[in-house]
């Protein structure tokens, strides 16, 4: 039995990826969201990273790796040789080319000093992008080697059980609160000025407790159990319907741009022929 | 199936469930673990694959806060500031976002650390935190980056607090502000 799953699994790796240009867009998505939300940040990069940032300095560990990813924190003056070949590395890694991994995996560190010297600009969408951006490092969709084939396969699994993950973890700390127990943390997200626009306030929708509530369980059930029903052929659409309509809500009511196109950009790597 | 593939295979698997599993112990700090589990998920996962997701969890802030300042210069106070406002960035500016960020640890302090005693407040534990002088250095930085005038002998900063009301309760709004003693610049030019 174990063999015979072994040997499944290790013929499986082998071959192409099934997705119908699913990962291509995905790798692509991944690195043009990082590009864009460097761009988005253009007019205070220098209040962010410049030599005058206006965040407090602070120091990790002294092991190499942390010196690596504190670099620009220990050291400002740096900023311009990181974020614009950030910028340029980003835009370059979206395209398929030979030695594009290189430009990858350039994105992806100089993605990690960005976030560490910058961390108050950013929320867990930047972590999450990290994540996967270090995943698709090898991706390339148009390899014709099977060690080609076996690095996408792994970049795929990757990426999608990290998304299982975030969705799953995230359902289950907001299991630890009495707020989401109850059911009204949407209430009192959608009550804040940062999280809510006036017309959302302004409507009384907030006062219908039946629609806060049903929104409250029905995003909690949604991320405790997106890890097991999204591998149900039947259910996948309309649980990344779901999941789009959710997050364009993220984007629009909530001005949470970023954390909203990562998760729809997450989602690509879902889609399967037909 | 040619021996460089089986390795290939082999390797990036092992490697795969070891880096999920790693990653995942260090990102459930609830979980109960031993504590070289621990040290080992944390050497891996920190810095590189650091991940955090409790993002409006285990509760959403039951609050709106506003980070305040004004200086003293010429002789006189000036006017109670909002912090991105006062320095051009309007409410959906992104500046707007870094300064909640910036508040919500001060915000945690607050609610940690600040007590009155003898009906008197006692500042002195926030005082001394990384968030109430991290809050402090960027009001500071930001008012010198952006605006012309000075800020002067001294600088205070505030948070104004906006509490919302209990679901299907509905009263007037509950507003309260929090002022923290004047800070000096000398002290700030010495640093």
């Amino acid at each position: 039995m174990i063999e015979k799953s072994l040997s499944y699994y290790t013929s499986w790796l082998q071959n192409p990826v099934d997705r119908w240009g699913a990962l291509r867009f995905f790798s692509t998505g991944v690195y043009l969201w990082f590009f864009f939300s460097a761009i988005a940040v253009w007019d205070i990069r220098e209040l962010l990273w410049g030599p005058g940032s206006i965040f407090m300095r602070f120091s990790g560990d002294s092991s190499p790796s942390t010196n690596i990813a504190y670099a620009l924190v220990y050291r400002l003056s740096i900023f311009p040789f990181v974020y614009y070949p950030h910028l340029i590395l980003a835009l370059l890694s979206a395209f398929q080319f030979k030695g594009v991994f290189i430009f990858r995996f350039l994105t992806w560190l100089s993605g990690v000093l960005l976030f560490y010297a910058g961390v108050n600009a950013f929320n867990s969408s930047y972590l999450l992008m990290l994540l996967l951006a270090f995943y698709c490092i090898p991706v390339n969709t148009s390899t014709t080697s099977i060690s080609g084939h076996i690095f996408n396969r792994i970049a795929v699994i990757a990426a999608t059980v990290q998304i299982c993950i975030v969705y799953f973890l995230s359902g289950l700390y907001k299991l630890s609160g009495e707020m989401w127990i109850n059911g009204d943390a949407i209430y009192y997200t959608l009550e804040m000025e940062r999280f809510s626009r006036e017309w959302i306030k302004n409507s009384g929708m907030t006062s219908l407790s039946f629609l806060m509530k049903g929104a409250n369980y029905l995003i909690l059930a949604y991320q405790l159990l997106f890890p097991i029903i999204i591998w149900i052929k039947k259910y996948r659409i309309p649980v990344l319907i779901v999941g789009t309509t959710f997050h364009l809500i993220t984007m629009f009511v909530m001005n949470l741009w970023d954390f909203g196109f990562a998760m729809l950009i997450g989602y690509i790597i879902f889609l399967r022929k037909k | 199936m040619k021996p460089l593939h089986k390795i290939l295979i082999a390797v990036l698997s092992s490697w795969l469930v070891i880096h999920l599993a790693l990653t995942t112990i260090y990102a459930t700090d609830f979980l109960v673990l031993p504590r070289p589990v621990r040290a080992v998920s944390q050497g891996y996962t920190v810095p590189f694959f650091h991940q955090s997701w409790t993002m409006f969890a285990p509760e959403v802030p039951e609050y709106d806060s506003q980070m305040m300042y004004r200086y003293y210069a010429s002789n006189k106070w000036s006017e109670w500031l909002d912090v991105s406002e006062a320095n051009g960035f309007h409410k959906r500016h992104r500046m707007e976002y870094v300064e909640q960020n910036v508040l919500s640890g001060l915000s945690r302090q607050i609610a940690d650390n600040f007590y009155y005693k003898d009906e008197k407040p006692v500042f002195d534990d926030v005082m001394r935190s990384f968030d109430y002088n991290k809050s402090l250095y960027y009001v500071i930085l930001l008012h010198q980056s952006r605006s012309q005038t000075s800020l002067g002998d001294s600088v205070q900063i505030a948070v104004n607090f906006t509490f919302t009301n209990v679901p299907g309760v509905m009263t007037s709004e509950r507003t309260g502000r929090l002022e923290f003693p004047p800070y000096p610049m000398q002290t700030a030019s010495k640093q």
